[in-house]
C-alpha cells in the first residue's frame, strides 16, 4: 500500500524528483521532461517489467525464482 | 525528521540495497489509487483529471484484469510525485493528462515496458530550470 504522507512531506525540498529518478534507475527505466513556461509540463517514467512465469520477489537485484513456477529451457 | 528518511530511502535505492517487491498487478488499480489520494486537492482547484490506457490487452483485444509485474509500491512513489507536482504547479481550471502504455517484449526486448506520462497545462518549466530537475 501506498506511503502518502511520506511523498507529500517530500515535497517542497526538492528530494522528490531525486528519488524518482534513482528509483526509475533502478528498474532499468527511464524519466524525461517536456516543458514550456506557461503551457505546461509532462513528465513521463518507464519501469522495465518482470518476468510474470516465475519471479516472486526481487532482493537486492537478485531474483528469486519460485521453484514450482520453473521454466525448462 | 522526513527530510532525514527521504535522504536514507535516496542513499538505500543509489546503493541497490532495497528490497523491490515485485508482483503482478493491475496498473489501472494502481493509477487510480494514487489519483484518488489526490482527488479532493486537484477538486478544489477544479482541475481536470483525465486517465487514458495506450496498446493494452484490455483495450486491443478485450482481454479483462491484465496485470502488469514489477514493483507497485515504487511505481506509485515515482507517479504520486509527479502528479502531486502538477496539482501543485497547475492553476485552477487547468487540466492534467495521465497516459499508461504498455510495450510489449517484442519491441523493448526483456519482458516489456510500461511508460506513465503526466501532463498537465500548468505553470511550466524554464529551460534553465530543466537542466537542474534531477
Amino acid at each position: 500500500m501506498l506511503d502518502a504522507t511520506k511523498e507529500v512531506n517530500t515535497q517542497g525540498i526538492g528530494l522528490g524528483l531525486h528519488i524518482s529518478k534513482a528509483i526509475v534507475d533502478s528498474f532499468d527505466g527511464k524519466i524525461t521532461c517536456w516543458s514550456q513556461l506557461k503551457r505546461g509540463t509532462k513528465f513521463t517514467f518507464t519501469f522495465c517489467l518482470s518476468d510474470p512465469r516465475t519471479v516472486i520477489q526481487v532482493d537486492n537485484h537478485k531474483v528469486i525464482e519460485n521453484p514450482s513456477l520453473q521454466i525448462v529451457k | 525528521m522526513f527530510v532525514v528518511k527521504d535522504i536514507l530511502d535516496l542513499q538505500q535505492i543509489k546503493n541497490g540495497k532495497f528490497r523491490k517487491q515485485i508482483t503482478k498487478f493491475s496498473i489501472k488499480d494502481a493509477v487510480s489509487e494514487v489519483t484518488s489520494i489526490l482527488e479532493m486537492k486537484s477538486k478544489a482547484q477544479c482541475l481536470t483529471v483525465t486517465t487514458t490506457f495506450e496498446d493494452f490487452p484490455e483495450v486491443m483485444n478485450g482481454i479483462q484484469n491484465f496485470k502488469i509485474c514489477t514493483d507497485r509500491g515504487r511505481l506509485q512513489q515515482v507517479f504520486m510525485n509527479l502528479l502531486t507536482n502538477s496539482v501543485k504547479f497547475t492553476p485552477k481550471n487547468g487540466k492534467i493528462h495521465i497516459n499508461c502504455k504498455l510495450s510489449r517484449p517484442r519491441i523493448t526486448g526483456g519482458f516489456g515496458e510500461i511508460e506513465v506520462s503526466v501532463q498537465d497545462s500548468g505553470l511550466g518549466i524554464s529551460k534553465e530550470d530543466q537542466k537542474k530537475l534531477f
